[in-house]
């Protein structure tokens, strides 16, 4: 081996580097490379998963950066130990902090008090010494490496020099290589490597003219000059460097002394400790705690509860848990405060009698979990088994901590984390948001110079988010048939498939963060945030994870605040709070309503998917709903899994396996992978696999561009598989039915399954807190407000328009009915809403319109609104009189003219508003219709051409039919058949539209209304009308829109 | 409104400086060159002083791709010549 | 007032589709910019839901295999402004309101031209057959207007002989008011003139103010708006090609600084100001390109214009590379305010170019050029330098 390449950018230099790590990496395999160091601009945001991916192909990983200094001047720095690396993430958290947190630049003297274990390379072009010996002013060359050579000391600075066949290179590197000799310091040679590949530099010279909001054609400046920026053959490069080969050797050198440190192994994160009271232990003290909470749940620690918490702890104590769940407490306890604070919660009830949130990992069926307010379900009662989620075998890693919250307590909860932890010690995971389909059109547009309001169009209309099938969308597209092979067209749908999945920049993740007991940036750099007093790492979740951190994450869920919100108005109705942990969790009746699919606004289960899955696994426990909500994932459905898993469940399919070391993992489940977590098991049973390599084995496969990557680990499935006597062809089957797609795992189907049941048990006990809550925390779920209400009324819940005496600000309830609130109504908004009840708590009732007007100084489009939602029906039984009368009443703000003056002489006759109009005026102010449904006016144009969705009900397979209504769902899995759903005035009818067709209809079929023609399909339970032909009903511009696309 | 006066005289031309002018050349295997025809006359290539590589508008019609040769030729004469990656034409151009 | 309307609807489109005709049957949906706005300027007759004015986006939407076509206003007012001075040879009295609609006043011209009839057909005829003009008559313009959208293509309408009878079925759209108005008019069910007319004004104004009134006159047949004759305007220009299309500054001001100094040059520019430039380019693959900067005072040399151009230039974003760029100074203006006195260094200009100019005829081409940077930090050594006419 003659070079290594020292200097090398991935994507994660944003906008300056063509090449994921993925790429990189295998590239460099088959070079020959045995090291690689990754040093991209100002940041780590790649060094683990770079560290990782090169450890588990075999090539030493160097880590290193290239720093930004005061001026713009860059140097490279490279880790050579554990301290190095230390110092490292200091200087770059230390140039966002006390600067720019985008564009950093280090003070340069800060090196000097950092330079400990790393090694200094003098930069690129853009370094202070390159540039100035470019410009042939060699002392000041001189002194600037010399400043290098005081900090970092003797033997840890070279001179980089840098042979891209620019023009300038030759001479530039003759006066490095002189200067070097003059000051008795190395050179090294580097590639400034910004892709894998030559034929990537397109995608380069792009995102170069991206990063400066520029046209490929206003960028030639800012461009590299040439293609030779990639990753080369070490012979190359000693060709290129043959009047210097000291300088090749260099690199040798410095990568051997980089040797020592391994970034997957020498990090020692450590998780804080919680301080607990004098004569505890952390695990005694967590007991106290758990046996204080069972005598005031279940009156004293009893024969069973002991029995269970003694089982637990002797599995807390043996994966060292008892710290971990301390912590989850102490977090819990803080989001408590915040309940109290809120007004939610009585400090006064007991904490696991309400609790602010719940845990999503394993803590689901723990007593311990329950006990200390993480789970809303009591394992005793319901005799949840512990050894799915928490057993003997060695864990790959703490498990994460994932905590639902309602919306509004998760936000205050993470601020006074902060508060709580200071920033060092806690900051919030990173992520790393991605070029999608849509936004890699329109910044290469830009690049390419094509208008921009048709590559909108075009990244609109790609349906399902692949840059790779953007040429066959044109093609389908009559506007840009023809543009496919046109000049700048023909680089989009190129370069676009190339840019997919590129990182774009990084920002802070919804809710993770990580504590530790030590400073974070002695591990990770560490920056700003977008919002004032947030950090965030430079690191994401997957990188996070495999650094061994513990992450806490806190998400908002809308469902929460749903059943929050809804068990409050139950106990003001009622005055009982229905203990949502201890109700029947085996009501036949609950699940009779789930498997006939009444799931609308039921968390988790109410898509058209889950409509279909539901009836037919059937669920009857808890078990069958987390197999419910599991099922149907992208990562279920890529082999088909969803069908086989039902199948063999209803008994019609044998349960079969590629080989008996599969039983353990599979059988659970019928032999189908229905959890992430199987497949981890499926790699340590059947290959061999440690934990830890199995968790990266199911991660390569979510990690783009990753054919080399997958490639390499079959070879060593097939490998492990062998030596436990699985055959290659077993193997391979086995490591088919592995992808990248997602799916949950198996404590987290769990949690979400308690959580839709609870749901469930709402909408068939309470109906009319369940809708209440559900339009109260819109936006949520599948559905538009329509189809909701349409549900409500299926269910006994009417619902009411507003009225300006009775509406409050959200919906509440009257009677068995919902009354709309004031924010119901287009822009009315909070602070117009309060004004209102303001003025009618202060002086009572309106009267009039013009009092009305005179009390509330609501402004004339919210007054209009009001009128078309109903709001004035009390008072003036006509809507056009009443926006007649406001509009001749009404003065702009600050004119202050007699409202109340008699305006009898300007009122005038108007045409009646007819059903359709105020229908109409009902969509555009509310989203939804009250008191009935569009198709009800639509039908009569119909006659008896289209059958209604309940007669839909008793046709056979088969039967030829045509039916109408609004569209309320469209989904496409994976491209495949597109799934509607159209609602007409009295239900619901599924629709399966297959590719022919949907290609032909696609433009009718994107509008609200559809008439459709097709015949009956019943398989397995279902009832599917397949589409044949379809139709635009009617031109309505107010329509509701469905509310997804996927 | 405008007002179509006729007024507009002929289009100029802006003419560019320096523009490459064709040579023949020989290049050895790795496409370094070995002799240059120059005035009428072929001339031995001595050495390559520097080399060079400029690739542009690869979006447009016509892409600039070019490998840069600085030779000495002829006892002493320094003469920079190209090879268009494109044609594989080669040219003589003043840098 | 009698009033004749010249309606050319949908010009810009069938001037498109005699420019490409396989436009045709595509939805080609042409819009202009301003600003960061999009919006549509025209769209083929029967394109349900899109109606000009809308921001494309939304035209987009509501006409999913739309083809956008960016409007080349120039040409339409090119062609739109020929078709006017063909009209004023009939009439002293023409006014061009927008793109496609004119307003030409009849009052003592039957006699002129010997009846009625004669005159109308005059008149048609004025335009190309192939744009179809429609033409109606009324006693002011609004009238007028709807008598020519009743007219058939090629036709004449009107004048109606009961003028509130004529307008009454006719949509709110129709009228000159903002769509605020117009969109509340039909929430409150009023959705034809008649509906408006048949209320009384008192109402009408207390629930639209002063433009209330207005709406309703027209809406009873009434307006009695002047017509504005159009002046006839003087401009001069010039043009440079590019040898390589460029989207960088500097060629582009290099071109424009040459071009100034032609035209100032120019006999016709002598003593006179400029008010407006015009600013053209054609764009590689791309509609043409436009902007126009008005002079705060009128330019009356080659530096203060160049100043002011390069300014407004910079801070421009331009479409895609120029291949070639058009200079039109209009506005002219005689000697007026600013007498310069004659120095030296001008009557030295002077003496040389009238020295070039002996030579260019001799010659009968342009012998003396200039070099000039042009993107000296090209890596493309003949991108660095260019020759130019000189113009001193």
């Amino acid at each position: 081996m003659t070079y290594v390449e020292l200097h090398c950018h991935s994507n994660y230099s944003f906008q300056d580097g063509a090449s994921f790590i993925n790429e990189l990496l295998p590239r460099a395999l088959d070079l020959g490379y045995p090291s690689l160091a990754l040093t991209d601009h100002d940041n780590l945001c790649g060094a683990m998963e770079f560290a990782r991916a090169a450890r588990s192909l075999g090539i030493q990983p160097i880590i290193g950066a290239e720093v930004t200094l005061k001026g713009g001047y860059h140097v490279t720095l490279l880790v050579e130990t554990r301290q190095g690396y230390s110092n490292l993430c200091r200087l770059l958290s230390e140039a966002r902090v006390s600067g720019d947190r985008r564009e950093p630049e280090l003070d340069p003297p800060a090196l000097a008090g950092h330079a400990g274990g790393l090694v200094l390379l003098s930069g690129c072009r853009r370094g202070e010494v390159a540039s100035l010996a470019e410009r042939g002013r060699m002392d000041e060359a001189q002194k600037a490496a010399g400043r290098y050579l005081e900090w970092f000391g003797p033997g840890n600075v070279y001179l980089e020099l840098q042979q891209n066949l620019v023009h300038g290179d030759t001479q530039r590197n003759r006066r490095l290589v002189e200067l070097a000799h003059r000051m008795g310091v190395g050179t090294v040679a580097t590639n400034n490597v910004h892709c894998h590949t030559r034929e990537r530099h397109h995608l380069h010279d792009c995102l170069v003219a991206i990063r400066h909001l520029k046209s490929l054609e206003e960028s030639h400046r800012e461009r590299r000059a040439n293609s030779e920026f990639y990753l080369k053959e070490p012979r190359e490069m000693a060709e290129l460097f043959r009047d210097c080969p000291e300088a090749v050797a260099s690199t040798l050198h410095i990568a051997e002394r980089c040797r020592a440190f391994d970034l997957t192994r020498d990090l020692d994160y450590r998780f804080p400790d919680y301080p607990v009271a004098d004569g505890f232990t952390q695990e005694s003290y967590l007991r106290h705690l758990c046996e204080r909470a069972a005598i005031r749940r279940y009156g004293s620690v009893t024969g069973r509860v002991k029995a269970r918490l003694d089982e637990e702890f002797r599995l807390v104590r043996r994966h060292n848990l008892a710290g971990f769940f301390l912590i989850y407490h102490d977090i819990i306890q803080l989001g408590r405060e915040v309940m109290v604070d809120l007004g939610l919660a009585d400090p006064d009830t007991p904490l696991e009698e309400n609790p602010p949130g719940r845990g999503r990992g394993s803590s689901v069926s723990m007593l311990v979990g329950y006990l200390i307010g993480l789970s809303h379900i009591d394992p005793i009662e319901f005799n949840l088994s512990l050894d799915r989620f928490l057993h003997d075998d060695e864990l790959a890693s703490v498990p994460d901590i994932d905590l639902d919250f309602p919306r509004n307590i998760r936000e205050e909860l993470i601020k006074r984390v902060h508060e709580k932890y200071g920033w060092e010690r806690a900051a919030l995971t990173g992520m790393i948001g991605t070029y999608k389909l849509k936004g890699a059109v329109r910044d290469l547009g830009r690049a390419l110079g094509l208008p921009p309001d048709q590559t909108d169009k075009l990244a609109k209309r790609a349906d399902h988010g692949s840059a790779s099938s953007l040429g066959r969308e044109m093609e389908a597209l009559p506007a840009f048939r023809d543009r496919v092979n046109a000049p700048g067209w023909r680089d989009l749908v190129r370069l676009a498939a190339e840019l997919d999945g590129f990182p774009k920049y990084l920002a802070q993740h919804p809710g993770g963060m990580v504590i530790g007991s030590n400073p974070l940036t002695d591990l990770v750099p560490v920056q700003p945030g977008a919002i004032a007093d947030r950090y965030v790492m430079q690191w994401d979740k997957d990188s996070i994870d495999d650094a061994g951190f513990v992450k806490i994450d806190f998400l908002a869920l809308g469902a929460l605040s749903q059943m929050q919100e809804a068990q409050g108005m139950i106990e003001r109705r009622t005055g009982h709070r229905p203990d949502l942990s201890r109700i029947d969790f085996e009501d036949r009746e609950v699940y009779d309503m789930l498997c006939r699919a009444d799931t609308i606004g039921i968390f988790q289960v109410e898509s058209a998917a889950q409509m279909q899955t539901i009836t037919r696994i059937r669920p009857r426990n808890l078990v069958d709903m987390a197999h419910e909500v599991a099922a149907v994932r992208p990562g279920v459905g890529a082999n088909d899994g969803v069908s086989q898993y039902i199948r063999r469940r209803q008994g019609l399919d044998p349960v079969t396996y590629h080989h008996p070391l599969e039983r353990r993992a599979l059988e659970r489940t019928h032999g189908i992978i229905l959890f992430q977590d199987q497949v981890n098991r499926l790699a340590m049973d059947v290959a061999g696999f440690s934990p830890l390599e199995a968790d990266q084995l199911r991660r390569a496969f979510g990690r783009r561009h990753n054919t080399d990557l997958v490639g390499v680990y079959w070879d060593r499935f097939r490998e492990g598989a062998g030596r436990r006597g699985v055959g290659e062809e077993a193997a391979w089957n086995i490591f088919e039915k592995f992808n990248g797609q997602y799916m949950f795992p198996e404590s987290h189907a769990f949690a979400f399954g308690v959580t839709a049941y609870q749901a469930s048990w709402l909408k068939r006990y309470y109906p009319l807190e369940f809708y209440t809550g559900l339009f109260n925390q819109q936006p949520m779920g599948f559905y538009n407000l329509e189809t909701l209400k349409e549900d409500a009324g299926r269910h006994g819940t009417g619902v009411l328009n507003p009225d300006i005496n009775r509406s409050q600000k959200k919906c509440v309830i009257e009677g068995d009915s919902l009354r709309l609130g004031f924010l119901n109504v287009a822009s009315l908004g909070p602070a117009a809403a309060d004004a209102v009840i303001a003025a009618r708590d202060r002086d009572g009732p309106f009267t009039s319109i013009a009092g009305f007007m005179e009390r509330t100084g609501l402004l004339l489009e919210a007054l209009d609104n009001l009128a078309d939602a109903g709001g004035f029906d009390s008072l003036a039984g006509d809507r056009r009189a009443a926006r007649w009368e406001i509009g001749i009443r009404y003065r702009p703000v600050n004119m202050q003219l007699a409202m109340a003056m008699p305006v009898i002489q300007d009122v005038v006759e108007l045409p009646g508003l007819t059903p359709r109009e105020r229908m109409e005026g009902e969509y555009r102010t509310l989203g939804l219709y009250p008191s009935g449904h569009i198709m009800g006016h639509l039908r009569s144009r119909l006659g008896d051409t289209a059958a209604m969705s309940r007669d839909v009900v008793d046709l056979e397979d088969g039967a030829p039919v045509t039916v109408a209504g609004l569209v309320v769902r469209r989904q496409r899995p994976r491209g495949k058949a597109v799934f509607m759903t159209l609602e007409d005035e009295v239900g619901h009818i599924p629709l399966i539209v297959w590719p022919k067709v949907y290609e032909r209809y696609r433009n009718i079929m994107r509008e609200p209304l559809l008439l459709v023609g097709g015949t009956v399909s019943r398989r397995e339970g279902t009832m599917n009308i397949v589409v044949s032909w379809a139709k635009v009903l009617a031109d309505v511009p107010v329509a509701p829109e469905a509310r997804s696309w996927q | 409104m405008v007002k179509d006066t006729g007024a507009a005289v002929g289009t100029d031309n802006i003419r560019a400086l320096n523009r490459p002018l064709p040579l023949e050349a020989k290049n050895d295997e790795d496409g370094v060159p070995e002799t240059l025809k120059l005035r009428g006359r072929w001339l031995q290539v001595e050495s390559v002083v520097d080399r060079w590589r400029i690739e542009d508008e690869w979006w447009r019609e016509e892409p600039v791709g070019r490998r840069y040769y600085q030779c000495l030729v002829d006892g002493g004469q320094r003469v920079t010549v190209f090879q268009d990656l494109g044609t594989g034409r080669w040219y003589h151009q003043r840098a | 007032m009698n009033v004749a309307c010249i309606l050319i609807d949908h010009l810009p489109y069938k001037l498109e589709i005699q420019r490409d005709p396989g436009l045709v049957g595509r939805g080609a949906l042409i819009f202009q910019c301003r600003g960061s706005m999009r919006t549509v300027l025209d769209v083929p007759p029967d394109t349900p839901g899109v109606t000009p004015g809308m921001p494309l986006q939304e035209a987009l939407s509501r006409c999913r295999e739309g083809v956008p076509v960016e409007a080349d206003v120039p040409h339409y007012e090119r062609v739109f402004n020929h078709i006017l001075s063909s009209l004023e040879d009939w009439s002293p009295v023409v006014e061009g309101a927008g793109i496609g609609c004119a307003y030409v006043g009849l009052d003592g011209l039957e006699e002129t031209y010997g009846g009625h009839e004669q005159l109308i057909s005059g008149l048609l005829q004025a335009v190309p057959q192939h744009l179809e003009p429609r033409l109606g008559i009324g006693r002011g313009k609004f009238p007028a207007y709807l008598a020519a959208l009743s007219a058939g293509p090629g036709e004449a309408c009107g004048p109606p002989p009961e003028v509130r009878q004529f307008l009454a079925p006719f949509p709110v759209e129709v009228l000159p008011v903002p769509w605020e108005v117009k969109d509340r008019l039909r929430s409150f069910g009023l959705d034809t003139l008649g509906r408006v007319a048949d209320l009384p004004l008192g109402p009408i104004q207390a629930q639209f103010g002063p433009t209330g009134q207005r709406l309703w006159r027209l809406a009873r047949g009434t307006d009695d708006t002047p017509l504005l004759p159009r002046r006839p305007e003087e401009e001069l220009s010039a043009s440079v090609a590019f040898p390589v299309p460029t989207a960088n500054m500097e060629p582009l001001l290099m071109a424009v600084d040459n071009m100034l100094a032609g035209l100032f040059a120019r006999p016709e520019m002598r003593g006179r100001y400029a008010r407006i430039a015009l600013l053209e380019g054609d764009v590689l693959h791309k509609p043409p390109w436009r902007r126009r900067i008005s002079f705060k005072t009128p330019a009356g040399d080659r530096r203060r214009a160049y100043l002011v151009l390069k300014g407004a230039l910079e801070s421009a974003a331009l479409p895609g590379p120029l291949a070639e760029v058009r200079i039109t100074l209009k506005e002219l203006i005689g000697e007026a305010g600013r007498q310069e006195s004659l120095f030296r260094e001008v009557r030295r200009r002077d003496q040389l170019r009238q020295a070039m100019a002996q030579l260019k005829a001799a010659q009968e081409r342009d012998l003396i050029y200039r070099v000039r940077e042009v993107e000296p930090w090209s890596r493309i050594p003949e991108r660095r330098w260019a020759l130019i006419t000189y113009e001193p």
